[in-house]
């Protein structure tokens, strides 16, 4: 209780709190960017920590993360624009909603269930980080390679009136990531000699082109000055939170253990906990015929997901030194140069600062609804701006955003030929989410593949050897083949299952 | 693909116009050199930001910030296992200001054939930092000593599996070469290429993979957590942070050293003048308080060289990993 | 522009292929069956896969190669969409000599004409974004835009 104490004693001081309040307005400004990732807004922090306590850091780096998280969902809902790729697989649906004229609601949804993963994120560190972590460190690459598999799978189930195009989508992505040396060979794959190109392509780029370049394109050929502008019918940001919290709490639920889950697990972060819990949410769903024209339950399972997720990074972090995700990679570095090494030892020895650690996570996530309230109402107005003056200033953000991924202009050349491949994919009903989830997941199947196969010399059955990769691995299959085992069950003449809650 | 593909190769010619307009205007003249720095320096980074060689630029760079009295961009150019990134150091103006935190991949890379990049096309300034491989296992694997492993390879060639970093990079080379200089097959302890040294880590204390040959510092959480041991390290002393662990030649009596190391260069042609200011620079910062302790902390070793000194280590470490990279059969 | 889907499928075959007889001669890791041309000719297999049914169910439905899209009769939407991709490539290529500043405010300047934009509206919306960006970016956030010519 004593080190509980002085947990407190350790946060609540003026120059904490200005910090933690000072990293929120940069995480938001950072999060809302596309382009500017969560995890370069923590390397930005990298230096100026050098100077702090160690508390005081640990306060800027918490805060940044979580604000930027959320705040990638104020572009994407505005302007199909993902802020954060963690906010790419819900950005087709925010945006219908934001066409619909339920900007408000999105946004707040967004906004609240955010704050709420987030928080729940930081419950399951608080209470379960050394059993989960323990956990985590049984995934050898059989676990994770079934486990991008099932990641994969949910490329088909999110977006494609037509399967098949969902899937060539897919394909699109998965080809794209083979470009470049990072293979486990290490040889130069299809870079046709460029240098720019043995460093493969980048799926920021590639999303801000997909989403953004191709939307201008699309308000370019058609005489924008005709297309109407969305309305925005409401005022009150908070007045759904009840009746939504009421209705979804089992998606919202679900996205939290999901989103901690999978950010505990080093190697997935918040992106790819958000494509699932969206993919998971429209599987489940009782009408997923609504997905993707502006509906708020699958944006709520996932926007809870990719928060949770933050505080899931934390838990190999803190336990072990392993980063869960990119941000906890740089945090572990500033943890090291504070003397606040992780592993076991920080459990015992240092129990205070644990706790601060919990009470930031715990503070960070309250203060996002205050400022996440203003960033929202500041952003909307954004929405009043004539398109055709709209649209040029987007387009030079996501050429600046591009570019900043890696610092080089090459990134603006990704940014424009995907921004044209995705035009014409849209102009023909492919939908270009599926090939952002193989871009991003396209490396961590082939990675676990070959390595797999390096280990078991060349041996399959070994991908069902191991006790966890066995399960997700007829998890996988039963996923694959539960549309033809209902079409079998429902041949034989019984009863019709109820259609959301059938397999797997 | 076709059309994307000519596209991409007019943006290249357009893009390598725009270089030589650059390159072609009034570059760095010895009036310039006298007054340098007049504005902002860059200091490119060729891994992600995040990493170690992330933090180590960052620090060097805000140092550097005070001692120069122009603030120092530290600017991530990530990709190709540091091809693009010491590309771009090496393609830079001269004019020292876009510096670069050159890594030990730059004396492997154009082994492969990846790179025609040699130290030839740089103007080496400062060693700064060297972190020797070491021998991880499982805190509970059978082996008490590297010789109780090594006897265990020898019996059982292919039944050990190492990881730690990709295929070839500089952890394979460490015990590729550690085992050839110890009468072993390189070949006998088959190589997992993984994506960096905490995924391999990971992996070993999954039980995937037996051996990581990764760096102190990578290991040392796992270590510190009591789940992973270090058997030796490949360098001529103990790591201050684990005084216990042996060093590869008291163990076995093999000289066999190796590390991953971290200098700041500039292109080629950099005048001497600049040259000059800037190792005076790194070498008060090198041996300066607030260095010694963030490296220290991090669990860094520091190791520094200037100039002609970093030139001829840079060569040394060059020759080296390139016999162990015919050996390994990935020179070519 | 909707293409049939058969000339998609058409398209996606031939790239299966020449991805696929390209990854083949791709080497293995050495010492290993396995290496850098698997996953490219598993992921070929699939794109030829999709292409092929996309083929067989576009043969099925065929109503002539290109069905064309409203706007692709109206000749201005043709030039604003080539404009707009020449100004993006006009970055691309002059970013680097002339500065972030100028090149972004020509972008601006130009698409916000282009779009039906008053000339004075757009000239000084693309200063005061320009430059509002390349502070933000540029001085806060230390991306390092090219200086060039023209910095703050």
């Amino acid at each position: 209780m004593n080190a509980i104490g002085q947990a407190f004693e350790l946060v609540l001081r003026w120059d904490v709190l200005s910090v933690m309040v000072l990293a929120s307005a940069f995480g938001l400004f950072v999060g809302a960017t596309p382009g500017l990732t969560a995890t370069m807004a923590i390397a930005l922090l990298v230096p100026i920590t050098f100077f702090m306590e160690p508390i005081p850091a640990i306060g800027a780096m918490v805060t940044c993360s979580a604000m930027a998280i959320f705040a990638g969902d104020i572009p994407a809902a505005l302007l199909r624009i993902p802020g954060t790729p963690a906010s790419a697989a819900y950005a087709d649906e925010a945006y219908a909603m934001t066409r619909n004229g339920q900007a408000e609601l999105g946004l707040g949804a967004n906004l609240f269930f955010s704050a709420l993963g987030g928080l729940f994120g930081t419950a399951i560190l608080i209470v379960a980080a050394p059993w989960l972590a323990e956990a985590a460190l049984k995934f050898s690459s059989f676990e994770y390679f079934w486990l991008a598999l099932l990641g994969l799978t949910c490329g088909v189930f999110i977006g494609a009136t037509n399967p098949v195009k969902g899937l060539v989508s897919l394909f699109i992505g998965l080809l794209v990531s083979t470009v470049g040396l990072n293979n486990p060979a290490g040889v130069p794959r299809f870079t046709f000699g460029d240098v720019d190109l043995m460093g493969g392509i980048e799926f920021i780029p590639a999303m801000i082109g997909f989403f953004a370049v191709s939307e201008v394109l699309r308000a370019v050929v058609a005489d924008i000055r005709l297309a109407g502008v969305p309305q925005l019918i409401r005022g009150s940001l908070f007045q759904d939170w009840g009746r939504l919290f009421v209705q979804y709490w089992p998606q919202q639920l679900r996205g939290n253990i999901v989103g901690t889950i999978i950010g505990a697990l080093p190697g997935a972060g918040a992106d790819i906990a958000a494509w699932v819990s969206y993919a998971v949410s429209k599987r489940f769903s009782k009408t997923p015929e609504k997905f993707g024209t502006g509906h708020v339950e699958g944006i709520i399972e996932s926007t809870s997901s990719n928060n949770a997720a933050l505080g899931g990074a934390w838990v190999p972090a803190l336990v072990f030194g392993i980063p869960g995700d990119s941000i906890t990679a740089v945090v572990i570095g500033v943890l090291y140069m504070k003397g606040m090494n992780p592993g076991p030892t920080m459990f015992l020895n240092n129990p205070q600062n644990i706790y601060a650690v919990f009470i930031i996570f715990i503070l960070a996530n309250l203060l996002m609804i205050p400022f996440g309230w203003a960033a929202i109402k500041g952003a909307k107005e954004i929405l009043r701006v004539p398109r055709h003056i709209l649209m040029p200033c987007i387009l030079i953000f996501c050429i600046v955003g591009a570019f900043a991924v890696n610092n080089s202009v090459f990134g603006v050349v990704v940014m424009l030929a995907f921004g044209v491949l995705g035009f014409v994919m849209e102009e023909n009903g492919i939908p270009v989410a599926p090939a952002i989830l193989g871009i991003v997941l396209g490396s961590m199947v082939e990675e676990n593949f070959v390595t797999s196969m390096i280990k078991a010399n060349g041996d399959l059955a070994a991908f069902f050897e191991r006790p966890i990769a066995a399960g997700l691995g007829i998890l996988t299959i039963l996923v694959w083949l539960s549309p033809l085992i209902l079409f079998l069950w429902r041949r034989r003449g019984s009863a019709p299952l109820p259609g959301g809650s059938s397999a797997p | 693909m076709v059309l994307r593909r000519s596209v991409l190769g007019l943006l290249r010619a357009a893009t390598c116009l725009a270089v030589l307009a650059i390159a072609g205007s009034p570059g760095s003249s010895p009036a310039q050199a006298a007054g340098w720095p007049e504005r902002p320096i860059t200091l490119l980074v060729p891994w992600a930001a995040g990493g170690g060689t992330d933090a180590t630029a960052r620090i060097i760079g805000s140092l550097l910030e005070k001692e120069l009295g122009q603030p120092v961009n530290v600017v991530n150019r990530v990709g190709g296992n540091g091809v693009v990134g010491h590309t771009a150091i090496a393609r830079a103006a001269p004019d020292g200001y876009t510096l670069g935190l050159a890594t030990v991949e730059i004396a492997m890379l154009h082994w492969q054939g990846l790179t025609p990049l040699t130290h030839k096309d740089f103007t080496p300034i400062a060693l700064m930092n060297l972190d020797p491989a070491g021998v991880q296992v499982r805190q509970d694997a059978p082996y008490a000593t590297l010789k109780d492993l090594l006897a265990d390879i020898k019996s059982n060639p292919g039944k050990h599996k190492a990881s730690g970093t990709g295929q070839g990079g500089i952890w394979h080379l460490a015990i590729a070469g550690m085992l050839d200089s110890l009468g072993a097959d390189p070949a006998s302890v088959p190589w997992v290429p993984s994506n960096g040294a905490a995924p391999g880590l990971q992996d070993l204390v999954a039980g995937g993979v037996t051996i990581v040959p990764c760096s102190i510092p990578e290991a040392r959480s796992l270590i510190e957590a009591g789940r992973v041991k270090s058997l030796a390290i490949m360098d001529e002393a103990p790591n201050p942070i684990f005084p216990t662990v042996p060093t590869l030649k008291a163990e076995t009596g093999s000289p066999w050293a190796i590390g991953a190391w971290r200098g700041v260069v500039a292109p080629k042609g950099l005048p001497d003048e600049i040259a000059a200011k800037l190792t005076a620079a790194l070498e008060k910062i090198y041996n300066g308080k607030d260095y010694k302790e963030f490296m220290g902390g991090r669990g860094f070793g520091i190791r520094y060289a200037a100039g002609g000194d970093f030139r001829t280590f840079w060569e040394k470490s060059d020759a080296d990993l390139g016999a162990v990279m015919k050996k390994v059969g990935i020179a070519k | 522009m909707r293409l049939n889907d058969a000339v998609i499928g058409g398209l996606l075959l031939a790239l299966a292929v020449a991805v696929f007889l390209s990854a083949r001669t791709l080497p293995d890791v050495p010492g290993q069956r396995y290496g850098a041309a698997v996953f490219p000719m598993l992921v070929a297999c699939g794109l030829g896969g999709c292409g092929l049914a996309l083929t067989l169910a576009g043969l099925r439905h065929w109503e002539g190669a290109v069905t064309p899209a409203p706007w692709m009769r109206s000749p201005a939407a043709w030039g604003r969409l080539s404009a707009t991709l020449l100004l993006i490539l006009f970055y691309i290529a002059a970013a680097e000599p002339l500065g972030f500043l100028p090149v972004a405010f020509v972008v601006l300047f130009a698409l916000i004409v282009l779009l039906g934009g008053r000339w004075w509206v757009a000239a000084l919306v693309a200063a005061l974004v320009a430059l509002v960006v390349a502070k933000s970016f540029g001085s806060l956030l230390l991306v390092p835009l090219p200086r060039g010519l023209l910095w703050l």
